[in-house]
């Protein structure tokens, strides 16, 4: 019995010993496979010359040194290549259809101390804030504007695993064809979060494309910010901004009286854009991006490509 | 004979008093599906009708009724002298919310042949302070104001001719800005009531002519100063522009109606355009208005020419703006640049699928005579 016990045991073992081994890098593995063929190649030269061969526990351990690495090289490469699926498909699900405006917003990263009802509550809150920013979209952004959707991006599920930040945001961009991204931390206290909002590099070539929003509370209700605060003139005129941008790249492509129109639909659109958070104008975020002297260059050479000068 | 002459008095009082309550009504829907369906005109002979809503709450608050009522009693009160002037407010029973109703506010003002509506929301504060945001949209602009200018193009300037010719020019400002969102205030809706009674009065007096828009241009301009002394430059920009414009049109029209002080209102109209240029950077309104004040005031066309590029630059896609660009480049002679502005103005209307303005086709017929033949 202690023999069939023993035998339980090490298979009992086996899967985490595999599990372990795929948890190895690509050249580890390689170098162990080869380690443990070379071990068998020795045993079996010295049999093959008539002289003995290795001991039963240095073969043992060359066998079990290529049933391991191999077998870890290649749940490691099925592994990588479901990976690999399931993030095409995460992109396929979130990516946006050509010629719409989303506006992308991933979960805030939450305080790694939190329990599942206070994690399931914090994501409840990230509902409110995407319904709050949507209807902020819906109702205050003029006719010029075609109407961006806010979608929620789900970042448990992502390939982002480790969270989106200054290193990765334009690379998610551009994979999920967004205008423009949000992002944030809560902090640790929990009750206040810090929120990002980024800009396609491709549209926004001159100004800061990662643009810090301001700290809110994340334990009030989510409109008091977007809605009734100073977060609002924030998220409507970067929104703007990033629709403004992407009408003029739009005319920077095109050709003829397309690209004529598109230019004059970008003027206009930058100036409705100033006008709609004029409250706010002397916002130091706003100032850096609406504002800016680069935007007045591009409505410039909007009216010089135009050919509508005054 | 005194006692039915106290009867008398009493009963026209009681009158006065009933036609004055008949031009507010608060009407409570209950069926959330009223607003689909064909709604009967109330007050259909009012001359400025306003419609509002139940302000939009969040979670069980019932302030919304409660701010949109006190803003129908205010406007109420404001406008107890503006014979023509009517409000409707539509709320909903205690227990239900406005958001449940399918409402589109353009929709339902058009129905009921207003001039402007408003809605909005409030959300209650930790301290228990509603903020309050409110919206307003006019569904028929009121007029605006124009002016008309002298130019004399010399032997230079128009070689075919080889002779001075004078020209005569219009400068014409309509009110092109016609949504408006407020900035959001704590709880009061006070300086909202005095905003919307004087856009109210501004609406009356600018559909009359001399002395008859006399008092409501007065009353106008007095409840626009009044709003614009309630509201801090920080806490709403974008209003106060507005508030300063309509100030400037008012007195420009008072300078029709009171010639003898024509140059006064027209300084003080100066004061408020800049001002509202100052608030608002943004608004192609404002160097219209600007220019109408300047040419009034007999500022060199030069000067005019600067304050309507502005507008142009601030309002590409404005094919009328543009036609005062051409029109005022006719007259300086630089015939060429006028015709230029006239093919924008068209291809400007055309992008935006907009029918051709008249006056591109008279203004081109009426420079043909001094386009020069290579």
């Amino acid at each position: 019995m202690d023999g069939v016990d023993g035998a339980w045991s090490y298979l009992s073992k086996l899967p985490q010993l595999l599990n372990e081994y795929s948890g190895f890098s690509y050249p580890l593995l390689a170098v162990l496979s080869v380690a443990g063929i070379l071990i068998l190649i020795l045993h079996f030269y010295r049999k093959h010359g008539g002289r003995e061969g290795l001991t039963v526990s240095a073969v043992t351990l060359g066998a079990l040194l290529l049933f391991f690495s191999s077998s870890g090289l290649f749940l490691k490469y099925v592994g990588s290549m479901q990976l690999e699926r399931a993030r095409l498909a995460f992109i396929a699900a979130h990516r946006v259809p050509q010629g719409e405006h989303w506006l992308l917003v991933f979960d805030f990263s939450l305080p790694a101390n939190l329990d599942a009802a206070m994690r399931a509550q914090y994501l409840k809150r990230m509902e409110n804030m995407v319904a709050a920013m949507s209807e902020v979209l819906w109702e205050d952004l003029p006719a010029d504007f075609k109407q961006p959707r806010v979608v929620r991006v789900p970042t448990s599920n992502s390939p982002w695993q480790e969270g989106v930040g200054q290193d990765n945001f334009d690379q998610i961009i551009d994979e999920l064809n967004a205008f423009e991204i949000m992002w944030g931390n809560v902090h640790e206290e929990g009750d206040q979060a810090k929120a990002f909002l980024g800009l396609s590099r491709q549209l926004a070539k001159d100004i800061d494309t990662l643009i810090p929003l301001r700290d809110f509370s994340f334990t009030q209700n989510p409109r008091r910010e977007h809605q009734f605060g100073d977060g609002y003139y924030r998220l409507l005129g970067l929104v703007a901004l990033g629709i403004c941008l992407d009408t003029y790249h739009r005319a920077q492509q095109a050709t003829g009286d397309e690209r004529r129109g598109l230019y004059l639909q970008a003027l206009e659109q930058f100036n409705k854009a100033r006008e709609l958070v004029n409250n706010r104008r002397d916002d130091p975020i706003l100032q850096r991006t609406l504002y800016s002297g680069k935007i007045d260059a591009l409505i410039q050479l909007s009216f010089t490509e135009a050919g509508l000068t005054p | 004979m005194k006692r039915y002459a106290r009867l008398w008095t009493g009963a026209w009082l009681a009158l006065c008093c009933l036609s004055v309550a008949r031009a507010g009504q608060i009407v409570e829907v209950q069926d959330p599906r009223y607003f689909e369906s064909q709604q009967k005109v109330i007050f259909p002979n009012a001359e400025v009708k306003l419609v509002t809503f139940e302000f939009e709450t969040v979670g069980d608050d019932q302030g919304g009724k409660q701010r949109a009522k006190e803003l129908h009693d205010q406007f109420l009160a404001k406008i107890h002298d503006l014979h023509g002037g009517a409000i409707i407010t539509f709320v909903t029973p205690p227990g239900q919310k406005i958001e449940s109703y399918r409402v589109q506010a353009e929709q339902v003002a058009k129905q009921q042949h207003a001039q402007m509506v408003l809605w909005g929301k409030i959300l209650l504060d930790r301290g228990g302070t509603p903020l309050i945001s409110a919206r307003l949209l006019l569904i028929e602009a009121p007029p605006g104001i124009s002016a008309n200018y002298h130019g004399v193009i010399d032997e230079a300037a128009v070689d075919t001719h080889g002779m001075p010719v004078g020209v005569r020019g219009v400068i014409d400002a309509p009110v092109t800005q016609l949504r408006m969102d407020f900035s959001t205030v704590e709880n009061d809706v006070t300086a909202l009531a005095y905003y919307l009674s004087g856009l109210a009065r501004y609406y009356k007096a600018a559909a009359r002519e001399g002395s008859q828009a006399l008092r409501w241009l007065n009353s106008s301009i007095q409840d626009f100063k009044a709003y614009v002394e309630r509201v801090p430059e920080s806490a709403d920009r974008g209003a106060l522009s507005q508030a300063h414009l309509y100030l400037a049109r008012a007195y420009v029209r008072l300078a029709d109606v009171e010639q003898a002080r024509s140059a006064a209102h027209l300084a003080v109209a100066r004061g408020h355009a800049e001002q509202s240029a100052q608030l608002n950077p943004f608004d192609a309104g404002v160097p219209t208005v600007q220019a109408v004040i300047a040419a009034r005031q007999g500022a060199p066309l030069a000067d005019l020419r600067t304050l309507l590029i502005k507008a142009v630059s601030l309002a590409p896609a404005d094919g009328n703006a543009r036609v005062n660009l051409a029109m005022l480049s006719g007259a300086q002679g630089k015939v060429s640049e006028a015709l230029r502005q006239l093919d924008n103005a068209s291809f400007v209307q055309e992008a935006q699928n907009k029918a051709p303005l008249p006056s591109v086709k008279t203004l081109r017929q009426q420079l043909a005579p001094f386009v020069k033949t290579p």
